[in-house]
């Protein structure tokens, strides 16, 4: 129970409402202010609930286009349950057109929250003891952000719990993309201070997507994250009709990247100018260069060469090209048909 | 001649020389000090000069990973004449990630540049009064930056003068890009303030492009304007090698995207979250919406919906989506299949 977030509208009342969570603020222009978040439900009947979240990054901006689609056209005679929507957790980080809050904070590394902390503790924390708790399933819409570029997909970390494991490969398939992305813990990162990291703990069903990057969004990675979003809502039986396959679409069969091992991870050995020399989807061989950092103080300096630790495919490529030294630059691994074929120990 | 900037080395020495532009400047962190700015020239035999320069804007990427390859991979005994490269002009606003420079200044707005100004005036004022004159001919590599996202094209503005229209319309085709963008003269806006048209009022021989967006570079943006530019420089005649035409590629006709009526470019009507709903190269119509805005702030107002006031094909989307009234959003021209059809067109009209 929060006393500093409250939301505006009933979020158990049957039918579509709009409104806002409240969390007390106080800036230096408002005293007694109240931030605003706004926030979207609808239900009908008495199916599951559905939480659909984008925006936790605020330069990631597919999914946000996707919840709002959501919030302003979806019909009230489609839901089958009860689907909570909040477009843009990150406010103040989406308007700047920035990953992190103002003071730096990511949204993404403060879970479960501090109810008498700044905004985003607060927000993050009553997410945590209030939304989550009456919820069956969210989705975490993510993408790469100004700092990366993804294949369009939904992904997972490869979760400890058997039973949750299985769970969130159903639903990761649900969104019909036409890679999934499998990806370890956080190295050096407490999973339960993320978002999804907690939700699947709380043995939630959970699927989370990097939908594009650069932190822009194009009407064809936009018009994945919305297709993806309706399919995956009827494959947790939130809106009618059955969810369909990439199979049944007359699709070609997903692409499943195992990027557990920790050479998966490519990281600037330099500052520079960073060229990506391959790209998201193409496959490359051990050794070969990826990508090079120009130096572009120092003309007679050669350009240092990035080099793939393993085969594999290119999930992630660098979009903002200017980087420091252990900035990631590439995220690529195995290609497989299906998750039944990871070998036990990616290493 | 100027006072407030020197080149390390001599630009007229043969081989490949590498050094700075050294611009007088003072800091709060450092008095008497030199803002440094990668300069490179390659020179071997009898040949033009041609200066290529990247980075005008500092969030536009292509450019300056082009130059800087290009400085550092270029055997001297495949140039015939002298290749003048400068891969970054506007350092710190590329080393920020931004557009403009620190203080504001849009580098391709200050020209003729100020001797005793900021530095950026100082360069400018150098480029004009000591570098262009002693080139046949200028490329200014562009892109989308952060805000924009093109179709990679080499371009051109349509300019009065048919001499100095003949030698962009060579130019452009040279770089062999799937389709080539044809611009009118900027609005409220003195044309001889930007860079590629002082080299031009200098009655040099100038090549521009547009070579993607978003403030990235992705590797087939980057083979794109690779591969342009090495035959641009042969046809040009200051490279070695074999000058090919995309039939010779084996490409099909090119696209000529016409954007001279300013009615092309579509501004943001109001502040929001602008979303494409146009992908690039698509085709649209006289009143079709290209894009929405969202108010982010209000769940229940919907978006405010963005159209195109006439037919063409899209060239160029919108990269940032923040927006506030009056950004540029989208830009639609129409489509022509040679450079003749544009020009013929003209003359009926």
């Amino acid at each position: 129970m929060s006393t500093t977030v409250s939301c505006s509208i009933d979020l158990d009342a049957h039918g579509k409402s709009t409104g806002y969570l409240k969390i007390g603020d106080s800036t230096n222009h408002s005293g007694w202010a109240t931030y605003m978040v706004p926030i979207i439900k609808y239900k009908n009947g008495s199916g599951p609930t559905v939480l659909v979240l984008a925006g936790n990054h605020g330069d990631e901006y597919e999914g946000q286009f996707a919840a709002r689609d959501l919030a302003n056209n979806l019909d009230i005679n489609e839901v089958t349950g009860r689907i909570i929507i909040i477009p843009c957790l990150s406010q103040p980080a989406a308007k700047a057109g920035t990953r992190l809050w103002p003071d730096g904070t990511n949204f993404n590394r403060i879970f479960p929250g501090n109810e008498n902390g700044a905004v985003h503790g607060k927000l993050a924390y009553y997410l945590s003891t209030e939304l989550f708790p009456q919820v069956d399933a969210v989705f975490e819409l993510h993408s790469g952000g100004r700092g990366h570029h993804f294949i369009p997909c939904s992904h997972m970390v490869w979760s400890t719990d058997v039973a949750q494991r299985k769970r969130m490969i159903e639903g990761m398939k649900s969104y019909n993309t036409s890679h999934h992305m499998v990806f370890p813990e956080q190295p050096g990162t407490d999973p339960t201070t993320l978002l999804p990291g907690l939700v699947e703990r709380l043995g939630k069903g959970l699927v989370t997507t990097e939908l594009g990057g650069s932190g822009i969004a194009t009407f064809e990675s936009t018009t994945i994250a919305k297709n993806g979003l309706r399919n995956g809502l009827r494959y947790f039986k939130a809106i009618k009709g059955e969810s369909k396959t990439r199979e049944e679409l007359g699709l070609p069969a997903p692409v499943f990247l195992d990027l557990r091992s920790s050479k998966s991870y490519h990281s600037a050995t330099h500052v520079g100018l960073y060229e990506n020399i391959k790209g998201a989807g193409d496959a490359v061989e051990k050794g070969e260069v990826i990508g090079l950092i120009h130096d572009m103080d120092h003309p007679d300096t050669p350009s240092a060469e990035i080099r793939a630790q393993q085969s594999g495919v290119i999930g992630v490529m660098r979009g903002f090209p200017r980087v420091n030294i252990g900035d990631v630059v590439a995220v690529l691994g195995p290609a497989y048909a299906s998750t039944d074929l990871f070998p036990e120990n990616p290493d | 001649m100027s006072t407030t900037v020197s080149v390390s080395f001599d630009l007229n020495s043969p081989g490949k020389n590498t050094g700075y532009l050294v611009v007088g400047d003072s800091t709060n962190n450092s008095g008497w000090a030199t803002h440094r700015v990668p300069i490179i020239s390659i020179k071997n035999g009898e040949g033009p000069t041609v200066l290529l320069v990247g980075g005008t804007h500092g969030d536009e990427y292509e450019g300056q990973i082009a130059a800087a390859s290009l400085s550092r991979s270029l055997k001297v005994e495949d140039v015939t004449g002298r290749i003048i490269i400068i891969p970054c002009i506007s350092m710190e606003a590329a080393r920020n990630g931004n557009r403009l420079w620190n203080d504001g200044a849009n580098f391709n707005r200050v020209f003729p540049g100020n001797e005793n100004g900021a530095l950026h005036g100082k360069l400018a004022h150098f480029l004009s009064s000591e570098l262009f004159p002693q080139c046949d001919g200028v490329v200014d590599m562009h892109s989308g930056g952060r805000s924009m996202y093109f179709i990679p094209s080499s371009n051109m503005t349509w300019v009065k003068d048919l001499n100095q229209r003949e030698r962009l319309i060579k130019n452009m085709l040279a770089w062999n890009t799937e389709v080539h963008m044809v611009g009118g003269e900027q609005p409220n806006t003195d044309p001889y303030s930007l860079l590629n048209r002082n080299a031009e009022a200098q009655g040099k021989s100038v090549s521009t492009g547009e070579f993607g967006g978003i403030g990235t570079t992705t590797p087939q943006s980057m083979r794109i304007i690779k591969e342009g530019l090495e035959n641009f420089l042969r046809a040009f005649g200051v490279l070695k090698g074999e000058v090919r035409t995309r039939a010779q590629m084996g490409r099909g006709p090119v696209a000529i995207i016409d954007f001279r009526d300013g009615n092309k470019f579509i501004n943001a009507p109001r502040a929001g979250i602008y979303e494409n709903l146009v992908a690039l190269g698509q085709e649209v119509k006289k009143g079709e919406i290209v894009g929405q805005i969202h108010d982010v702030d209000h769940p229940d107002v919907m978006p405010v919906p963005v159209f195109t006031a006439t037919d063409g094909v899209v060239g160029v989307i919108r990269g940032f989506p923040p927006v506030v009234t009056g950004d540029c959003v989208c830009v639609v021209g129409k489509k022509w299949n040679s450079i003749e059809e544009l020009a013929e067109n003209e003359a009926r009209s």
